[in-house]
């Protein structure tokens, strides 16, 4: 990881370096997304999942020996925050090409699944139009080929034509960076595009740099993708099919939505009663339409022995007020 | 099963079902072999088309080709090669696909004609539990030698195989590897299919269009030096170093410095990369990759004309795998190991630095599963946690690692005594891996030290075949001409109302 592009995610304030780590990780778990909530770092959870604590932690202490980032030595979880000159920097970084402006896991779905949709698709259709029917998949995972291969057969050529056509049109409104980015990583048996390590030459990037443009690239492109504009053959190959909640999550969430009483929902549960309320937290976190004035909370609220419960969900709340207003 | 296949009856169905006009040497003995019942252990080099083993054997034995191999990119690239037979549906199964992933393809198990996994996911006892459902009609380890505690890239999770094997009861079991000597060759028999009449089936090491040399060199501005000379000729070039920061740092040194097409592999890029990297450079598109040993023996590249060790790896065994890449369209190919002092001590410091103290390794099994005890790195840990998994108390395992521990450092000695030696390359070869064989007598297109004969003399002496690549200066594709290429279309960017 380059430490600087790591600046951004802190702020003037103190935040937990550790919570910062497993928002961009992607660790799902109540503490790690109240800290992305708190911070406006939830639309980068899962920006880089392969990114290791040890590669992180190195960061940090690059940038807190240049100065930008101080660690506050009390007792508690590590916490640090930005010098002036991180300041600086931070927001000089922002304004970049390319900066991740446009990324949103919860609205976009995982860049790399959409990226790898991109690739894909293209040189099935690629290779399908020059009647090239034996090729390596530029993707491995199975599910993944799977699913192009079933939109590629339930869209016909009329489809295919639009698909070209308007897949074209939407990267043509990209920054240039975006553009050459996202045209040069393409390829098929008729068109080979450039490997990463050309395109950061030609370019004139460090790799982590790179990284960064090419997140903004396909985040950008699905955005305009799954526009209720766009036409359906791209809304269909770019959907988000991922719960926002986890599983255990969704099925709680689910039971509170049809206004089961507390006491149904436990039964109707196999799981601790503790676990049930981290996952009416995570709803309450993640749920665009989350109904914070449902009894059902007030009744949970008044029944949770430490009231952690109560002042976390307060606390989201309040959070998600600000988030609403800006 | 079918019945037993003369050599021209495997033939003519080589030629119709695959096109080719003959076997490489080792698989129709092999096919045979099993075809008749036997369970087989193949020692073939690298690209010896070990898949089409599988793929003929296809429609001949009745049930699940399961397929157990380690590193999970060989599992992709295998499993892709298959795809393209469409010989029936081939599935992976391995720990970096999520719960969703691995759910889908045990489910679908019954319509699978091909699966392929990790040693470790073997292990889960759901995915027994799925298998002993079934019947397998051919059980095929690959890079079997990962059995042997005698072979360098000992595995833990292989020892398992044995038992787990004798639980799914397939009609056939077909132990690959590229590279064993006899001792690993009998831990195979012994450990994965316990002694029970085999048939073996071990080609010769020699190849003989590789030409080998040891280059002596001082430092880094020395290698760089050669290198450079090496770099002038338009041969499809693959070079290996030790660590993915090397394989960066070099890939970026030569796109600096010379007119090479360049790029670096290793198993820390993104699938989607690696495909293109592989795409490019088997379309000829760049002319040298800087990789570590995850570009594996999965490339279909014919053509590497040069094959340069910038490090030198820790044995024999390694080396002779991945000098195997060079020349694989028989054409003469070079390759060349950098010799050097420093990169040696270098290897023996990792070794001495990777050794476990018994009072470590006792400590991490008295502790609790999910602490991880103090002074461990990660990979120790990793290491010894796959020992717990498959069993083994704490005596076993110390006495284990030291065994290990000896064989690599004797395996590394034996390497660099090989490198330094000036005696034939190619003899030393043959007498570490097949003793019977006798290779051919040394002449000039075999091999030479540096201190004997000067590069440029032996660049000029092999007079390779080059390979045309356009050396201008790469340059980006604008998005038009990317469409008509990709489409035979033009964009039309005004008509998009967002
Ligand atoms: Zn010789």
């Amino acid at each position: 990881m380059q430490p600087n592009l790591l600046l951004p995610f802190f702020s003037a304030d103190w935040r937990r370096v550790k919570a910062i780590y497993y928002v961009l990780a992607g660790k799902r778990t109540i503490s790690n997304l109240s800290a992305g909530l708190t911070y406006g770092l939830l639309p980068y959870f899962r920006l880089f999942p392969k990114l290791s604590q040890a590669d992180y932690d190195q960061a940090v202490q690059i940038l807190i020996k240049q100065n930008q980032l101080v660690l506050r030595s009390d007792e508690g979880p590590q916490m640090a925050r930005l010098t002036t000159a991180g300041i600086v920097a931070a927001t000089q970084l922002t304004q970049q090409d390319h900066w991740v402006k446009s990324v949103d896991y919860w609205q976009l779905g995982d860049w790399q699944t959409q990226w790898q949709r991109l690739i894909l698709s293209v040189q099935v259709i690629s290779n399908y139009r020059h009647q090239v029917t034996r090729y390596l998949p530029a993707i491995n995972q199975p599910k993944g080929q799977r699913e192009i291969h079933r939109w590629f057969y339930q869209i016909g050529a009329a489809q295919q034509q639009i698909f070209i056509d308007e897949l074209g049109a939407a990267i043509a409104q990209q920054s240039l960076l975006s553009q050459q980015i996202l045209v040069n990583s393409l390829s098929s048996e008729s068109f080979f595009g450039m490997s990463d390590f050309q395109i950061i030459q030609a370019l004139r990037l460090t790799s982590g740099e790179f990284e960064f443009a090419r997140i903004e690239a396909i985040s950008a492109l699905v955005r305009c993708e799954l526009a209720p504009t766009a036409p359906q053959v791209l809304r269909q190959l770019f959907q988000v099919t991922d719960q926002r909640l986890s599983r255990p999550a969704q099925r709680t969430y689910q039971l509170v939505s049809q206004g089961k009483s507390w006491s149904q929902i436990c039964a109707l549960s196999r799981v601790k009663e503790g676990t049930l309320r981290e996952h009416v937290l995570e709803a309450a976190i993640l749920e665009p339409g989350f109904d914070f004035d449902r009894p059902l909370l007030q009744e949970l609220a008044g029944t949770d022995p430490q009231g952690y419960f109560g002042q976390r969900l307060i606390q989201i709340q309040a959070m998600r007020m600000r988030e609403v207003k800006s | 099963m079918t019945e037993a296949s003369s050599l021209p009856e495997l033939v003519h169905e080589l030629q119709g079902r695959f096109n080719f006009d003959a076997f490489h040497p080792g698989q129709a003995e092999l096919i045979q072999a099993l075809l008749a019942g036997r369970d087989a252990i193949g020692v073939l080099p690298t690209g010896s088309g070990k898949s089409l083993i599988y793929q003929f054997l296809a429609p001949h034995l009745n049930g699940l080709f399961v397929i157990v191999t380690p590193l999970i990119s060989l599992m992709e690239d295998q499993a892709n090669r298959i795809r393209l037979s469409k010989l029936g549906q081939v599935a992976i199964l391995n720990g970096q696909l999520d719960r969703d992933e691995q759910r889908y393809v045990l489910d679908h198990l019954s319509k699978t004609k091909f699966l392929f996994l990790a040693p470790e996911t073997l292990q889960r006892a759901v995915v027994i539990r799925r298998l002993k459902q079934l019947s397998i009609g051919l059980l095929t380890v690959d890079e079997a030698h990962c059995i042997s505690s005698w072979g360098p890239d000992f595995r833990p999770d292989y020892l398992q195989l044995g038992a787990i094997r004798h639980q799914l009861k397939p009609t056939a079991t077909l132990a690959l590897t590229a590279t064993a000597t006899d001792r690993v060759v009998q831990d195979i028999r012994q450990s994965l299919l316990h002694n029970m009449p085999t048939y073996l089936y071990k080609a010769s090491v020699d190849r003989l269009n590789l030409y080998l040399r040891t280059e002596f060199v001082q430092g880094r501005e020395d290698k760089w030096q050669r290198l450079e000379l090496l770099l002038q000729h338009d041969w499809p070039t693959l070079i290996y170093t030790s660590t993915r920061q090397q394989a960066e740092d070099l890939a970026l040194l030569i796109a600096q410095r010379t007119k090479r097409k360049v790029a670096y592999y290793h198993a820390g890029l993104e699938g989607t990369t690696r495909a293109h990297i592989q795409q490019l450079f088997l379309h000829d598109r760049l002319d040298t990759v800087v990789a570590t040993s995850a570009f594996g023996m999965g490339i279909d590249k014919q053509n590497i004309r040069l094959l340069i060790h910038d490090e030198m790896p820790a044995n024999f065994e390694n080396y002779l795998q991945e000098i195997g890449r060079a020349g694989r369209d028989g054409q003469p190919a070079l390759t060349l190991i950098f010799v050097n002092q420093q990169d040696h001590e270098r290897l023996v410091n990792r070794q001495r630095l990777h050794q476990l103290p018994s009072q470590l390794i006792e400590n991490f099994f008295a502790a609790p599963l999910a602490a991880t005890p103090s002074g461990l790195i990660e990979e120790q840990s990793q290491v010894l946690a796959t020992y717990r998994r498959a069993n083994f108390d704490v005596q076993t395992v110390v006495k284990l690692l030291q065994k290990t521990q000896r064989v690599r450092e004797d395996q590394l000695q034996l390497f660099w005594v090989f490198l330094n030696s000036t005696k034939c390359l190619r003899e030393q070869i043959c007498q570490y891996f097949d003793h019977q064989h006798s290779p051919e007598p040394h002449d000039e297109t075999c091999c030479s030290q540096s201190t004997q004969l000067s590069l440029t003399a032996v660049i000029e002496q092999l007079d390779l075949p080059t390979t045309s690549v356009n050396h201008a200066s790469p340059s980006l594709t604008t998005l038009s001409e990317a469409w008509s290429q990709l489409f035979d279309c033009t964009v039309n960017s005004s008509q998009k109302s967002v």
